[in-house]
C-alpha cells in the first residue's frame, strides 16, 4: 500500500503532466498551422485550435495567441499559399497578437479578427480604427460572408475621401476577393461575395429600405459633369463607362417587393472583370450617388450576420508604435517586476551588511572594553557575524551591476517591498489556520 | 309668231377634255404607283407636290401647283408617310444623329431628342413635307438655353439659386427655434410681471402688454412656419432636382447640336432646308444610280 505522501506527489505530477500534454498538443497544432504547406492541414489545425482553450490550472502559459489571432494566422497562411500580396502582418515582440496592415496605404488602418462569441462561432474581419466589419468567417461551416455596407463605408466612404487612391483601395478589394475565391476553390466554401462579385451575368441583389424618389434623375444630373451619360433601358437606366463597361440599374416587377418593384444593379464588361465595388471606387459620381441613396437601397449582405455593423473602434496608434520583431520578448511589466525583485534582494543584502557591520563594530568595542575578560569566548562571538557578512554580500554585488541605474527601478522596488511585507504579515496571521486546514483536508482524504 | 322654234340648247361635246382629264388622273395614279414600286422617292415627292418640287429643286419661279391631282392620294397620306419615312429616317440618322423616332400611329412619327435618360419629346417628323414640326415649348427652351449658355448660365440657374436660398432661409428658421424659445420665455416672464403690478399702472401696462402680445404672436407665426419646413424643403428639393434634370437635358441637347453642326444657328438652317437637302440628295443618288447602270 503506497503511503499518502507518494499518492500526493503522484497526483501532483499527474496534474502537471495533464496540463503539459494539453499544452504540447496545442503547440503541435500551432506549429503545423504555421509550417504545413498542405492547405487541408492548415485548415484542420485552425479548426482544432478554435476548439482549444488553454486554461490550464497547474502549468500556466501566460502568453498565448487568441482564437482571433489564429484566424488571422490561418488567413495569412491561405493567402500565402494563394500568392496574395500587398499586405503584411505586424508582430509586436512584447505580446502574442497579430494585426494585418496594407503595405501601401497612406492612411492609418489595421485589420484583425474579432471572435464571434455567440453559439454561431466564427469571427469578423475588422478594421480596428473604424470598427468596420468587412467579412464573417466560419471555419466550421466553411462559410465566408462579405459585408457590402462595411466594405463600402470603409473603402468608398472613408478611405477614398481621405485621398486613398483607386489603386490602393483595389489592392484591399483584391485581397478580400482572392481570399474568398481561394477558400471557395480549395475548400468548397460557400462565399457570399455580394459587392465583390465580378460575373457579368450576376445581378446584384439589393436591400430596399424605401421606395426610390427621383433616384435615376439624381444619377443623371450627377453624370452631367462627367464624360458619361445615363441612357434609358427597359425599366431603368444604363450608363456606358470606360473599358466597354456598362452599368445597369433597373427593376423587375415583383408583387412582394417594396413598391412592387425589385431593383437590381448589373455590371457588364464582357470579361467578368469588374465588380460593383470597382465601379464605386473608379467613378466618383456613381459612388456619391450610391452613398446618397443608401437610405433607399443598398447592395445586400446577410442582415442577420451583420445585424451589428461595427465593432467598437480602437486607437491603433500603439499597434504601430510597438516594437516589432520575430523574437518574443518579455514586456516591460514583467521586466520591471523582475528588476524590483532584484532591487529588493539588493536592499535586503545591504541591510544585512549594515547590521553585520554594526554588530562587528559593537563586538569590537565590547572586545576592547572587556579585553582582559574572557578572551577566548569573545573571539568566538566576533567570528560568527563576519562569516555572515561574507555570505550575504555574494548575491547583492551581482545584482547591483544590473539594477542600480534607473529611478523607476528604485520606485518599483519600494512599492514591491511594501507589498512583500504586507503579504508576509497576512500569511503570518493565517499560517496556523492554513496548517490546520491542510491537516484537516489530508485527514479527510485518508478517512475517505 | 307661229312655229317659232325654240332655240335648242347645244351642249358642246367635252368628251375629249374629259378623257384627257381622266387620263391625266389615271396617268398620275399610275405614275405614283410606279414611283412607289420602284422606290423612287424623289419622283413621289415631285408627284405629290410639283409646285414645291419645281420651285425648290428645279428653281422654277411661280411654278403651277398640282393640288387637284395630288388630292387623289390625299386619303393615302398615312400610308405614304409611312413609306417615305423609311428612307428619310435613314438619311436623318446621319444628318441629325441625335434625333430618335417612334411611329405612334401609321405614318405619325414622334421625334425624341437624344438617347439619354428621360430625353425630351421634341415634336413630330412630317415625311410627306420632309420637315420637322418641333414642339414649340421644347424648342423655345432650347433657344433660350443657348442664349443663356453664351452668358455661362443654365436655363434654370436663377430658379435653382432662388430655391436654394429659400431652403437656407427655411433651415435657419428651424435652427433658430432655440432662440425663439428663449425669447418666448422672456416675453412670458415680462407679461407675468406686468400682471403682478397691473393694478397700479393700468394704462401704460396695457400698451406694454399689447406690445408683448404682438411679439408673442409673431413668434407663434414663425414657430408654425418652422413646423412646415421639412415638407417645404423636401418639395423644393424635388423641384430643384426636376430643374437640374431639365438643365442637364438642355446641356446634352446643345452639346449634341454643337458636335454635329458647330452652332445652333447652323442647326436651325439645316432643319429649315431639310426638304431641299434631302430631295436633292435623292436626285443625286438616282443620277448616280443611272450613271452606274
Amino acid at each position: 500500500m503506497p503511503n499518502q505522501l507518494q499518492n500526493r506527489v503522484e497526483n501532483y505530477v499527474g496534474l502537471l503532466n495533464q496540463n503539459i500534454h494539453a499544452i504540447q498538443d496545442e503547440l503541435n497544432q500551432t506549429q503545423q498551422l504555421v509550417e504545413s504547406s498542405e492547405p487541408g492541414t492548415v485548415h484542420l489545425m485552425a479548426e482544432q485550435l478554435m476548439q482549444a482553450h488553454l486554461e490550464t490550472q497547474w502549468v500556466q502559459v501566460p502568453r498565448q495567441y487568441s482564437h482571433a489571432d489564429y484566424f488571422l494566422i490561418a488567413m495569412d497562411r491561405f493567402m500565402q499559399l494563394d500568392g496574395v500580396t500587398g499586405y503584411s502582418v505586424l508582430l509586436p515582440v512584447e505580446k502574442e497578437t497579430v494585426t494585418l496592415v496594407m503595405t501601401n496605404l497612406n492612411v492609418p488602418a489595421a485589420f484583425a479578427f474579432e471572435e464571434n462569441k455567440d453559439q454561431n462561432g466564427g469571427a469578423y474581419f475588422v478594421e480596428l480604427s473604424t470598427g468596420e466589419r468587412l467579412f464573417y468567417w466560419s471555419l466550421e461551416r466553411k462559410q465566408i460572408q462579405f459585408n457590402a455596407r462595411g466594405i463600402i463605408d470603409l473603402l468608398v466612404g472613408n478611405f477614398a475621401k481621405q485621398h486613398v487612391t483607386v489603386e490602393q483601395n483595389q489592392i484591399i478589394a483584391t485581397m478580400l476577393t482572392e481570399f474568398g475565391r481561394y477558400m471557395e476553390r480549395v475548400f468548397n466554401y460557400s462565399v457570399d461575395f455580394n459587392l465583390l462579385e465580378t460575373r457579368d451575368d450576376d445581378v446584384y441583389q439589393l436591400i430596399q429600405h424605401a421606395e426610390p424618389q427621383g433616384m435615376l434623375d439624381k444619377l443623371f444630373v450627377l453624370s452631367a459633369d462627367t464624360d458619361y451619360f445615363l441612357q434609358s433601358i427597359p425599366n431603368g437606366a444604363g450608363v456606358m463607362l470606360d473599358d466597354n463597361t456598362e452599368v445597369r440599374i433597373f427593376f423587375v416587377n415583383d408583387a412582394n417587393a417594396l413598391g412592387a418593384q425589385r431593383w437590381h444593379f448589373q455590371v457588364i464588361d464582357g470579361r467578368d472583370q469588374y465588380s460593383w465595388l470597382d465601379i464605386l471606387l473608379k467613378y466618383d459620381f456613381i459612388a456619391n450617388w450610391y452613398l446618397s441613396e443608401t437610405d433607399t437601397l443598398e447592395v445586400s449582405y446577410d442582415q442577420l450576420v451583420f445585424a451589428v455593423q461595427t465593432t467598437q473602434p480602437t486607437d491603433i496608434q500603439s499597434i504601430f508604435t510597438a516594437e516589432q520583431g520575430t523574437t518574443p520578448m518579455l514586456d516591460e511589466e514583467v521586466l520591471a517586476a523582475k528588476r524590483a525583485a532584484e532591487a529588493q534582494a539588493k536592499e535586503a543584502a545591504e541591510k544585512a551588511e549594515r547590521e553585520a557591520q554594526a554588530a562587528t563594530e559593537k563586538a569590537e568595542k565590547e572586545a576592547q572594553a572587556a579585553e582582559a575578560k574572557a578572551e577566548a569566548e569573545a573571539q568566538s562571538e566576533s567570528e560568527t557575524p563576519e562569516a555572515a557578512v561574507d555570505d550575504a554580500t555574494v548575491d547583492p554585488t551581482e545584482v547591483t551591476s544590473e539594477t542600480d541605474d534607473t529611478e523607476t527601478a528604485v520606485d518599483s522596488s519600494e512599492s514591491t517591498s511594501a507589498d512583500a511585507t504586507s503579504a508576509t504579515s497576512t500569511s503570518g496571521k493565517t499560517f496556523e489556520e492554513e496548517i490546520g486546514e491542510a491537516l484537516n483536508s489530508s485527514n479527510n482524504t485518508s478517512e475517505g | 309668231m307661229e312655229n317659232m322654234p325654240y332655240i335648242q340648247t347645244e351642249i358642246p361635246d367635252n368628251e375629249n377634255v374629259l378623257n384627257n382629264k381622266l387620263n391625266a388622273k389615271v396617268k398620275y395614279v399610275e405614275d405614283v404607283t410606279t414611283a412607289l414600286n420602284e422606290h423612287d422617292d424623289r419622283r413621289v415627292y415631285e408627284l405629290i407636290n410639283s409646285k414645291k418640287y419645281n420651285e425648290l429643286i428645279r428653281g422654277v419661279e411661280h411654278a403651277d401647283d398640282n393640288r387637284s391631282l395630288a388630292s387623289l392620294v390625299t386619303d393615302l397620306q398615312p400610308d405614304l408617310s409611312h413609306h417615305l419615312a423609311d428612307k428619310l429616317i435613314q438619311y436623318l440618322a446621319e444628318a441629325f444623329p441625335f434625333f430618335y423616332y417612334q411611329e405612334s400611329a401609321l405614318g405619325v412619327f414622334e421625334v425624341y431628342f437624344g438617347n439619354w435618360w428621360d430625353r425630351a419629346y421634341f415634336g413630330r417628323l412630317d415625311p410627306i413635307n420632309v420637315q420637322f414640326k418641333f414642339k414649340q415649348e421644347e424648342y423655345q427652351k432650347l433657344v433660350e438655353s443657348v442664349r443663356l449658355a453664351a452668358k455661362g448660365q443654365r436655363y434654370h440657374s436663377a430658379a435653382i439659386d432662388e430655391l436654394t436660398k429659400t431652403n437656407e432661409e427655411l433651415q435657419q428658421l428651424v435652427e433658430k427655434q432655440g432662440e425663439r424659445n428663449t425669447q418666448r420665455q422672456n416675453l412670458e416672464n415680462q407679461l407675468a410681471q406686468l400682471d403682478e403690478k397691473g393694478g397700479f399702472f393700468n394704462r401704460p401696462s396695457t400698451e406694454e402688454r399689447d406690445n408683448l402680445k404682438t411679439q408673442l404672436s409673431a413668434l407663434d407665426e414663425e414657430d408654425e412656419q418652422a413646423e412646415t419646413v421639412p415638407d417645404q424643403i423636401e418639395k423644393n428639393n424635388a423641384t430643384i432636382l426636376a430643374y437640374s434634370k431639365e438643365d442637364t437635358i438642355l446641356i446634352y441637347e446643345q452639346r449634341a447640336i454643337n458636335e454635329k453642326f458647330g452652332s445652333f444657328d447652323q442647326f436651325e438652317a439645316a432643319a429649315k432646308s431639310l426638304y431641299v437637302d434631302y430631295v436633292k440628295q435623292l436626285a443625286a443618288v438616282a443620277e448616280g444610280g443611272q450613271a452606274d447602270a
